[in-house]
């Protein structure tokens, strides 16, 4: 290879790195946050905690007491880990519906993939899991049924994609009818509860980390995973469909076939959220808004840092939720929106238009 | 190398769009694809991408039935580039260059990849735009970037739709001369559907004009570029008149 060759090829390299570095850059301080918030979030509740303490903990359990290994082991991290698991799913899952559906405000939350989870869960609520004799078995009960339903709203939105002549506007406005028909349904239920079963079917709407345990982190850790490894093969695919269908089509993309598996997958990751923690919007919004802002939409940035500010924004709903009121755990639901809502406004108006002039 | 389209017809279920359709077009020529709106040149050119399955008929690309290979085969010998760019996108140039050549491969960035890339980009003139997030350039800049994610995949056909409709001037000429001057240095058989008759017949090498599904005229630009035609097409008198450099000079006259 020639001087000149040698020397094109190093500049390439640097255009290149200084054109992925910032993306980098990022996503390395969101990660940083991340891990910072997630050993700050250890913590906070009843019980002081410093953080040194904490990370001693963690790094050595052996060496650390009794207490604070009960504590950190068996009750915070377990939450915190569910916080930072869950709130990756729901910000890929979002990622994931905004691209393939082409429109910003997709989101399992928007495409009633959350309402008929908890109406899934409602009715187990009501009706079957008391029937039930062990109550063990009834916990998961309520998160497989709420599983199956939101299972069923994401397989009714895929039979809808594949009718002929269905576009995207098509599945989003089947997400938004399906959303109205499970709150509806859902509504009716609480109606007719009893007293003590609305208690219960409101608060399992609401959200709550609390119900987090070490399976339910290894099952989302697992689907998480997984999803991680089947998305890194089609990234440049993901990207193919921004251009448009046509265009991707052109570039011998399956744009259907891509479409309904990843539609599935993004169901899949949005129903094990919601089933295990309950109903929470927004982060499935502004975590992929937020990526998309500062990373841009090529898919082997946007999706990963789509999930890590789903899980820094979780994390942070978390913390307000044991903070707000000391002692009190509001629902993750309450807090998601109430610092979610400002937030996203701040982003739009401020940042935003920081960002694109 | 040539193209050749075997008794070539496609429809939807409606009916036939583009009717029994024979003809070759060999390499190194740039074809302008001539006819009214709604006649089938949109779906002539996704016929022949294999967007579209043949009711009857074949594409043959150096002795190669289309239908026989493999998608992503196909989409890296035939690139057809749709009417509209995409809009409100937020991927660099740079990004959606690099992504069109590595479709179908691994997500892994190579040196040679990013040589590829800057390649292209200094090729089509538009290396200052690479950091640029597609939402921020104009339609012009934007079918620029479409031609250079069509071209990085070294195509043997290259396929456009419209690329001018909605450019000035300046861009609509640019485009054109990049497209003509690719043609010779990549030998691609290129076909480009287009309204504007002059523009047409500045840059074309061939004329291929369609009319309800079925071939008008296929042939050398002089050759078939008639008033006959026109009138045929469109339903417009028109007078040819000899332009500057060996060039024609079309002018409709209003009907009526």
């Amino acid at each position: 290879m020639s001087t000149d060759a040698i020397m094109a090829r190093q500049e390439d390299r640097h255009h290149y790195r200084q054109h992925q570095g910032r993306r980098l850059q990022w996503v390395a301080i969101g990660a940083m946050l991340l891990l910072g918030l997630f050993l700050l979030d250890m913590t906070l509740g009843p019980g002081k905690l410093g953080l040194a303490q904490v990370a001693a903990t963690l790094m050595d359990p052996d060496g650390a007491d009794v207490k604070s290994r009960f504590i950190i082991w068996d009750i915070r991290l377990p939450v915190a880990l569910m916080a930072v698991l869950v709130g990756a799913a729901l910000g890929g899952a979002g990622a994931l519906m905004q691209t393939i559906l082409n429109n910003p405000l997709a989101e399992p939350f928007t495409l009633g993939i959350s309402h008929a989870a908890a109406f899934g869960a409602a009715l187990a609520i009501a009706f079957g899991a008391p029937l039930l004799p062990w109550e063990w078995a009834q916990g998961y009960m309520i998160t497989l049924n709420a599983f199956l339903f939101a299972c069923l709203s994401a397989g009714v939105i895929f039979l809808v994609s594949r009718m002929r002549g269905s576009t995207q506007e098509t599945m989003i406005l089947t997400g938004i009818a399906i959303l109205f028909v499970f709150s509806a349904l859902n509504a009716m239920l609480q109606f007719a509860a009893s007293a003590e079963t609305l208690q219960q079917i409101v608060f399992w709407a609401m959200g709550s980390l609390g119900r987090a345990t070490w399976p339910k982190v290894g099952v989302t850790a697992v689907l998480l995973l997984l999803a991680c490894v089947l998305l890194s093969r089609s990234a440049w695919r993901l990207t193919a469909l921004r251009m448009g269908d046509e265009a991707a089509e052109a570039m011998g993309v399956n744009v259907n076939r891509i479409r309904l598996l990843v539609l599935l997958l993004s169901s899949l990751l949005a129903a094990v959220a919601v089933a295990f923690v309950g109903i929470i919007g927004f982060v499935g919004l502004v975590g992929p808004h937020m990526a998309r802002m500062l990373l841009g939409e090529d898919q082997r940035f946007f999706l990963p840092g789509s999930m890590l500010f789903g899980a820094i924004l979780l994390t942070i709903a978390e913390m307000l939720s044991k903070s707000i009121i000391p002692g009190i755990l509001l629902p993750i639901g309450i807090t998601t929106s109430l610092i979610g809502v400002p937030f996203f406004v701040f982003l739009l108006v401020v940042v935003r238009r920081r960002s694109w002039s | 190398m040539s193209l050749t389209l075997e008794h070539l017809s496609l429809g939807y279920r409606q009916g036939l769009i583009v009717d029994d359709l024979s003809l070759t077009a060999e390499a190194g020529r740039l074809s302008v694809l001539l006819g009214p709106n709604g006649t089938g040149k949109s779906t002539l050119l996704k016929g022949i991408a294999g967007l579209l399955d043949p009711q009857q008929g074949r594409v043959v690309l150096d002795g190669q039935d289309l239908a026989t290979m493999s998608r992503a085969h196909r989409a890296g010998q035939v690139v057809y580039l749709p009417q509209t760019t995409p809009v409100g996108v937020r991927i660099t140039v740079f990004e959606a260059i690099l992504m069109a050549l590595k479709v179908h491969g691994k997500v892994r960035v190579t040196d040679a990849d990013l040589a590829l890339v800057r390649e292209v980009l200094n090729e089509l003139e538009i290396a200052h735009l690479s950091p640029r997030y597609l939402e921020q350039l104009s339609g012009g800049q934007r079918q620029m970037v479409a031609i250079a994610q069509a071209l990085i995949r070294r195509p043997k056909v290259l396929l456009l739709d419209e690329p001018t409709s909605a450019l000035d001037l300046y861009h609509s000429l640019h485009i054109m001369a990049v497209l003509r001057r690719l043609t010779q240095s990549q030998n691609m058989v290129t076909l480009v559907a287009i309204h504007d008759l002059n523009l047409a017949a500045r840059c074309a090498d061939d004329v291929l004009a369609v009319k309800g599904g079925k071939l008008q005229a296929f042939g050398p630009l002089h050759q078939c570029l008639q008033a006959e035609l026109i009138q045929t097409l469109y339903g417009v008198e028109a007078e040819i008149l000899p332009g500057p450099d060996d060039s024609l000079l079309i002018y409709p006259r209003l009907a009526g």
